[in-house]
């Protein structure tokens, strides 16, 4: 019958029957790596494309997930081979949050809004979903209407409509400006998660372990424009602290069991500690049993004993408002305490602070160590770092041996890619043909020449054999797939696949 | 097939020695010499009564003067060939030889439909035109108004505005048959030709489009097949010759048929490279593009001279 009808058609007419309906073109999102794929997700017709780079001879050829709805933004879910993809049905301007296998939707959960940004917990179990503080200005094509203080707190190891929790936040007038799990505390008896919701000038506590109680919202200040940056937890303490851009305090939350008239099984006692100047960063560590805070305000460090409130402070020659804290051995003292490297972005110079009796030896606890300006630093392992500096080239500094040694390069590193896996430090510089990396148990460096410009970097360590991937800007989709431990051998590039069966659809 | 006249015993190979009868054509046969042409084959008087069911002879013209001489006619030999020379020719006298024809010349316009979505990527509607030139010769006849003809032919055409994706540029699909059929034909009237085609042949195509900078090319030789039938309009035939061999008439008229084509589907890949260490660093393996499904209906028009 059809060829009937193809034939009628025929006779029928001279000239063409008509024009053709256009399939949308993609509108890929950055490669991700899930498992032994190189993941995208397209924005145009709502499904997940994967290339295997696991097998030993691989093919240009793509699998397909469907997704229930348009992706918007993706994460790696932590401790797992899984993504977790925010989608957005802009029908009815609602959202969905799903959980994406090496091989299918494994979950999806329905949140209610159109959430862009999420945040989870560090074992992977609790997702947060909620709007992004400057989502209105970034997105004007979602839901006409919105409520920026609407929160989905998702468990992620439940299932059914029990998994998702969804609940308005009050507030203060401000909007949330970032989301951040605790560890695991033990409070008021009960090991428990906190989600800690930053806005401008208050906090929101709530208690993963009983999400059907209220949360706590702490006011930090009245006078506005405090700009909460950070947050540090000490599970042992019970305590959280804060730093604020507009404040000099620290912030302390001490969760202590709580009344009878609470819902809650504890509640949060604030006390703030007044340093000299703005602190930007903080941490806490052990010295002889006791748990200590350490702050950096860019020209001074303080030490800080939280049960007594005694503030010890440290002038710094190098600008520093950035706290490393290691474990480890130093040139002078072979024994294994904790330490802190402290250093500014864009300012030359680092200081290395040795903590053990820091209060009473003060600046002679302190050792000032030049380095070219650091644009990041990237924490390896045997207690060495890998510095970016704006001038150019890298270099690993052994903290304990309080050496630095130079990489040079031509070009920019920034996007030096440390793998602790495969030991190498990668260098995949956008455009440029040419794959560098740094062995890091000699420091040799070498390379590899690439057919096409480099245009993203993925590492894949849970491979068979640990592998590399470069993807290249090429619409007709193109990888070249590299072995970590020996990339000048057995490469290959796989071409074409983001077209593949282009004839057939 | 009881009326069916051999002509095809010796138009197959006629059609080689064509241009030996198209030589001899001017000889005036003088009417009242009955003799059979010795180099005319018994068939061909046959033919006139045949053809005259349906071509009835015109009106004779005033009979020529007995003395005139064609031109390149050869002067028969023997005792009487002086005699005979020195007459004036003479006028062959009753009615005209019927008009016969035996070969078709088509220039044809063939589109194709190609209804697989990945042609749409090499052209932004569904068809395909093919131009192309057909010779036909008549080889059997059945009766006065059914026969069979053979043809030969050539066609080509090119394809190639069709963007359906960004990724690709310059799309051309460039396509070449050459092909041979049988064509029965029925003619019930002067002025209507029924046929049925069947034919087939190689299919050359050349599939190019260029990726992201890269040109890619597919050269394929594939058969094909392809049946139709159609109907043919044509005007009365004009005398080109007072013989009834052939080429004595010509008729130009214009053909309509639809039909049905198949051909192996059309696959395209990303080529796959070795590396060379040079311009290929690593070894290379292609994508799979997919294939288009060729087969399809098809309907084609054409002009034809007649002879």
């Amino acid at each position: 019958v059809k060829h009937e009808t193809k034939l009628a058609c025929a006779l029928l007419c001279c000239t063409a029957c008509g024009g053709v309906e256009e399939p949308p073109f993609r509108d890929l999102s950055e490669p991700r790596a899930l498992d032994e794929h190189v993941v995208w997700f397209d924005r145009n017709n709502d499904e997940a494309l994967l290339l295997d780079v696991g097998t030993s001879k691989p093919e240009p050829e793509l699998d397909r997930i469907e997704l229930p709805a348009m992706p918007r933004s993706v994460v790696r879910r932590n401790g797992q081979n899984q993504l977790l993809v925010l989608l957005s049905d802009e029908e009815d301007a609602s959202g969905k949050l799903a959980v994406l296998g090496p091989s299918r939707v494994e979950q999806v959960y329905e949140i209610g809004a159109e959430f862009d940004a999420l945040q989870q917990s560090e074992d992977g179990r609790w997702a947060l979903a909620y709007f992004s503080p400057n989502r209105a200005g970034v997105d004007p094509s979602t839901s006409l209407l919105f409520n920026p203080n609407e929160i989905a707190i998702v468990d992620l190891e439940a299932e059914g409509e029990g998994a998702v929790v969804q609940r308005t936040l009050r507030s203060l007038g401000s909007v949330p400006r970032r989301v951040e799990f605790s560890p695991p505390m033990t409070i008021a008896g009960e090991t428990r998660r906190l989600v800690v919701v930053f806005f401008e000038a208050e906090v929101t506590l709530i208690d993963l372990n009983h999400l059907d109680r209220p949360e706590y919202t702490i006011e930090l200040s009245r006078g506005g424009g405090l700009g909460l940056t950070e947050v540090r937890f000490s599970p042992e303490e019970q305590r959280i602290y804060l730093l604020a851009d507009g404040s000099s305090d620290v912030f302390v939350l001490r969760l202590l069991e709580a009344g009878e008239n609470r819902e809650n099984d504890f509640e949060p006692s604030l006390n703030q500690l007044g340093t000299d100047s703005t602190p930007r960063d903080m941490v806490v560590f052990e010295n002889d049993g006791e748990r200590k805070l350490l702050v950096a305000s860019s020209s001074s460090a303080q030490v800080v004993e939280s049960s007594s409130n005694r503030v010890t402070q440290i002038p710094l020659e190098n600008p520093g408002d950035r706290i490393l804290l290691f474990e480890g051995a130093s040139p002078f003292d072979d024994e294994v305490e904790p330490r802190a490297l402290l250093y500014r972005l864009g300012s030359p110079g680092v200081t290395f602070l040795d903590l053990d009796d820091i209060e009473e030896r003060t600046t002679r606890n302190r050792e000032e160590f030049q380095l070219a300006p650091i644009a990041s630093l990237v924490p390896l392992e045997n207690n060495q770092v890998l510095a970016n500096h704006d001038t150019g080239g890298l270099s690993i500094l052994n903290l304990e041996e309080r050496t630095a040694s130079p990489i040079q390069a031509q070009i920019s590193l920034a996007q030096a890619v440390p793998s602790l896996e495969t030991s190498r430090i990668w260098v995949a510089p956008t455009g440029q043909t040419t794959l560098g990396f740094v062995d890091l148990a000699n420091l040799h460096p070498g390379q590899v020449r690439l057919d096409l410009p480099i245009a993203n970097f993925l590492s894949f360590e849970n491979t068979s054999s640990p592998k590399v991937v470069v993807t290249h800007p090429d619409a007709v989709g193109a990888v070249s797939i590299l072995s970590a431990a020996n990339p000048g051998d057995g490469g290959r590039t796989l071409y074409g696949f983001l077209q593949a069966g282009v004839l057939d659809r | 097939m009881n009326r069916a006249s051999w002509t095809a015993a010796w138009l197959l190979p006629g059609f080689a020695l064509f241009p030996l009868h198209a030589a001899a054509e001017p000889t005036a046969v003088p009417p009242t010499t009955e003799t059979p042409n010795p180099a005319a084959p018994a068939e061909e008087k046959r033919t006139p009564t045949e053809t005259a069911t349906k071509s009835p002879a015109p009106e004779l013209p005033p009979a020529p003067p007995a003395s005139t001489e064609v031109a390149g006619a050869k002067q028969p030999s023997g005792p009487d060939s002086t005699a005979t020379a020195s007459l004036p020719p003479q006028e062959p006298e009753g009615p005209l030889p019927p008009l016969v024809s035996f070969l078709r010349v088509e220039l044809a316009v063939d589109n194709q439909w190609n209804e697989d979505p990945g042609y749409d990527f090499f052209d932004g509607d569904d068809v395909g035109t093919l131009v192309g030139l057909r010779g036909e010769v008549e080889v059997l006849e059945f009766s006065a108004d059914v026969l069979l003809a053979l043809e030969l032919g050539y066609a080509s055409g090119v394809n190639g505005d069709g963007e359906l994706d960004l990724a690709f540029g310059d799309p051309s699909w460039t396509e070449r048959r050459v092909f041979a059929g049988i064509v029965p034909r029925y003619e019930p009237l002067d002025w209507l030709g029924l046929h049925v085609r069947l034919h087939g042949g190689a299919s050359f195509s050349t599939a190019e489009f260029v990726a992201q900078g890269r040109e890619v090319e597919e050269n394929t030789l594939d058969p094909f097949v392809a049946a139709g039938a159609g109907f043919s309009l044509q005007p009365p035939r004009l005398r080109t010759s007072k013989t009834r061999l052939r080429f004595n008439s010509v008729a130009f008229g214009i053909q309509f048929e639809g039909g049905y084509s198949f051909a192996p589907a059309l696959a395209l890949a990303f080529p796959d490279r070795t590396a060379n260490g040079v311009d290929q660093r690593l070894p290379q393996s292609g994508a799979d593009l997919g294939s288009i499904d060729r087969a399809g209906p098809y309907f084609s028009v054409s002009g034809f001279a007649r002879f």
